[in-house]
């Protein structure tokens, strides 16, 4: 077995500085950085930086004596980014093996027996892992050993990469000081008292008198130092979910700033996605918001006439987009989200953003040598986002007003669905009701007829009905009226009855009939039907 | 040679290497066609013409066959390409479509609603969102039907300049229904449609109403196309719409 182990130093300080863009993380990778933790009145410095902790900031010391060391940088500790950049290491592992373990905060483990074909020598792979994890904001070392121990342990004591070749594990993890190994605080006092500073002078002690001084625990720390110790590896399971969020030091009221944040988190779920050759079709994204507890929003929505459905509670705003094909790219995500959030906006301001990608595998399908031509999926969900802008996402019965229609198994009267435009050829049914479109003409067409005829007689709809006025005689209408129009109905077919869904609130029930219609300016033939519950008569569309 | 003759042989051989015969007509443009279904256009002009506007129109609230024939082209188009249809208010019937062969997963379809000049303003945009937004579709349809002659009239000269440059750089076709012929020259085909005529399928005068099935629709086709399509500048024709019974 061979494994590979990459560490990730002052884990919790890179974690915080994640969703800064790489140009702000690149300048501050030599300023002092620290984060601090505890009560709101007396928050202390749980973990800085090296150039930090070299300025003498300690674990431990207030903000207020943190604050003196000139330029330091103070984030708040969010235990949530460290679980989502502990996730993001592990997807950046996941992309070289399905063998991977989490090992501690920030230390990833990973099983790379047999990937030499794949991903080259170990070497090359440990390239390969940090700057996956780089593209995702976490810089590390990384090392491979025949044993999960000796990468850790490697990866922790060496900066960049090292590959311990089997069998040399004592030499090279003996040039290490004892502190890579985990010591408690009275061992380490002991192995200093006995002068122990490195590895090796650890693992050339006789084995039975260390036993007799330090007992089991010394005997594990001397296998580890010399690169002995073998433990199995413990997988976990893939993330099921690529979760990014930050809290903002001030509320963002506009947009574009909320976008800028929205492009941060957007990148790292972009680059984790990309790691595992995923994408997502659906996007959540949650806000806290600003309210001040006095404010009463659905008060003021109602004032507004803002029929606010997306926040869930006065302080927390959801909103979930579905995606029509698995995406990745971070460009074409921020555009989709930007065009939603330009129709519906959260009505605070918000002080904490998260987005969720649910992971879906990515289409893999080649362009059939006689399928036609299909826009290209990204540009055009871009196209469709900015449509609905124009045009609404839904009418009045919810239907969508943009996409594919699909018409359903139902009797009721223009009954359909939108659906997404998809470029995936499905089997085409064929009706076998239909002749082809260009079929030959009938026989009672007219000499001059030298087309093809359509065995359909399309309809121009009018949504909602208009409603008409009817005159009938011995049940069939004889003249009607409607749209500030009126004319003598020349001919009328029907009454076609049809009736439906009795047992749910939309039931209908109408008699239809079709009629030719005598204007002023000519003849034109409707579909007109009479609502049998309320005795009312409606044009439903024009034959054209 | 006359004097004449000879300066004009002179500038055209200077010119040779950048303008190929300068005083010679233009070559006729081959523009790519996708045939409608109906006989006397495919006969006519091969189709919609690609790289072009495509105009239809008939009158107002009358039934003329607009519907008809985008449900014919919609339906022969379908075959080979992915449409768009900008519906400016919502009057497309997706029933009478499929049963007419639309193949309905191949049709995007942009429901304006409305009968106002917003809903005109909706239907461009989305048109030209759709011009824009990288390609992909072999023909894009803009249905007028219904909006008021009024708006339609209010609609720039350079809108329709525009749509022109436009998709002259896309192989795809555009056609726009209108109430009444608003393109002008930017249309490089014409299709004037008039003249419903309804056919019935009476047994006698005094049958019952529910034994009257009208059976079809007739219509009356103009075609007029530009200079440029190098076609017969003008044809005329009818085409039909039957009932799934006749």
């Amino acid at each position: 077995m061979f494994f590979a182990s990459i560490f990730v130093p002052d884990f919790i300080v890179q974690a915080s500085l994640r969703a800064e863009p790489e140009a702000t993380r690149q300048a501050w990778s030599n300023r002092p950085v620290a984060v601090l933790d505890g009560p709101e009145s007396l928050p202390r410095v749980f973990a800085a930086n090296e150039p930090a902790r070299l300025a003498g900031i300690l674990p431990g010391i207030t903000k207020t004596q943190a604050a003196q060391c000139p330029g330091i940088i103070l984030r708040k500790r969010i235990p949530l980014q460290e679980e989502t950049a502990q996730n993001a290491l592990i997807d950046c592992a996941l992309g070289f093996s399905p063998r991977v373990e989490s090992t501690a905060p920030g230390v990833v483990t990973v099983d790379i027996e047999g990937t030499e074909r794949i991903f080259g020598p170990p070497q090359k792979l440990l390239g390969a892992l940090v700057d996956s994890a780089a593209r995702v904001g976490l810089r590390g070392n990384a090392a491979a050993a025949a044993n999960c121990h000796a990468a850790h342990l490697a990866a922790k004591g060496f900066a960049g990469i090292t590959v311990i070749a089997r069998g040399n594990e004592t030499d090279c993890l003996g040039r290490l000081p004892i502190e890579v190994l985990p010591l408690s605080e009275d061992q380490s006092e002991i192995l200093n008292a006995w002068g122990i500073h490195r590895c090796q002078d650890l693992a050339s002690l006789p084995t039975v008198p260390l036993v007799e001084r330090l007992g089991q625990a010394g005997l594990q720390l001397q296998r580890l130092a010399r690169g002995e110790s073998a433990r199995m590896l413990v997988p976990v399971e893939p993330p099921p979910k690529f979760e990014e969020s930050l809290e903002l030091e001030d509320p963002i009221e506009n947009l574009e700033s909320l976008g800028l944040v929205l492009d941060r988190l957007l990148v790292q779920i972009g680059a984790r996605l990309a790691a595992r050759s995923l994408g997502t079709d659906q996007l959540t994204l949650r806000f806290q918001l600003d309210v001040h507890q006095d404010r009463d929003v659905n008060k003021e929505d109602v004032k507004n006439g803002i029929n606010n459905k997306d926040q869930i509670t006065p302080d927390v705003w959801l909103r979930t987009l579905n995606l029509p094909i698995p995406m990745q790219d971070a460009n074409v995500l921020l555009k989709l989200l930007q065009l939603d959030l330009a129709q519906r906006c959260p009505n605070a301001a918000v002080k904490a953003v998260t987005i969720e990608a649910r992971p879906a595998r990515r289409r893999l399908t080649q362009a059939g040598l006689f399928a036609p031509i299909a826009p290209e999926a990204e540009k055009l969900e871009i196209t469709l986002a900015r449509i609905r802008g124009l045009v609404h996402e839904e009418d009045e019965q919810g239907r969508a007003k943009v996409g594919t229609p699909e018409i359903l198994p139902s009797h009721k009267p223009d009954d359909f669905r939108m659906t997404v435009l998809t470029s995936a050829e499905e089997k085409r049914v064929i009706n076998t009701d239909i002749s082809p479109p260009n079929s030959s003409p009938p026989s009672s067409c007219p000499p001059s007829c030298t087309s093809s005829s359509l065995t359909s007689r399309p309809m121009s709809m009018f949504r909602p009905p208009l409603p008409a006025n009817v005159h009938c005689h011995a049940g069939i209408p004889i003249h009607i009226y409607f749209d500030d129009v009126s004319g003598a109905i020349l001919r009328a077919s029907g009454p076609w009855a049809t009736s439906g869904h009795w047992w749910k609130s939309d039931e209908w029930s109408r008699a239809e009939w079709d009629v030719t219609v005598q204007f002023s300016s000519g003849v034109n033939q409707y579909r007109i039907f009479e609502e049998r519950e309320q005795n009312r008569w409606y044009v439903e569309a024009l034959y054209d | 040679m006359s004097s004449a003759a000879q300066i004009r042989s002179q500038i055209e051989a200077q010119l040779a290497d950048r303008i190929p015969a300068a005083f010679a007509p233009r070559a006729p443009i081959q523009m790519p066609t996708i045939p409608t279904g109906v006989g006397i256009i495919d006969s006519a002009i091969g189709g919609i013409p690609c790289g072009g506007i495509t105009e239809v129109t008939g009158p107002a609230s009358r039934s003329v066959g607009r519907k008809s024939l985008l449900v014919h082209m919609l339906a022969r188009a379908t075959q080979e390409h992915f449409c768009s249809l900008v519906d400016a208010t919502d009057s497309f019937d997706p029933r009478s479509a499929h049963a007419a062969g639309v193949h309905l997963k191949r049709v995007l379809w942009i429901r304006c609603g409305g009968r106002n000049m917003k809903t005109l303003e909706q239907a461009f945009k989305a048109a030209d969102l759709l011009l824009q937004g990288g390609g992909g579709f072999g023909l894009l349809t803009v249905d007028l039907t219904g909006i008021p002659e009024k708006f339609v009239r209010k609609i720039p000269l350079m809108t329709w300049f525009r749509f022109s440059r436009v998709i002259e750089r896309l192989p795809a076709a555009l056609v726009f229904i209108t109430p009444y012929p608003v393109i002008g020259t930017c249309a490089i085909v014409t299709l004037h449609l008039s003249g419903g005529e309804i056919r019935w399928a009476q047994p006698a005068e005094d049958s019952p109403s529910h034994a009257l099935l009208p059976v079809g629709l007739d219509f009356q086709i103009e075609i007029q196309t530009r200079r440029a399509l190098r076609k017969s500048p003008q044809s005329a024709g009818t085409f039909s719409a039957q009932a799934r019974w006749a």
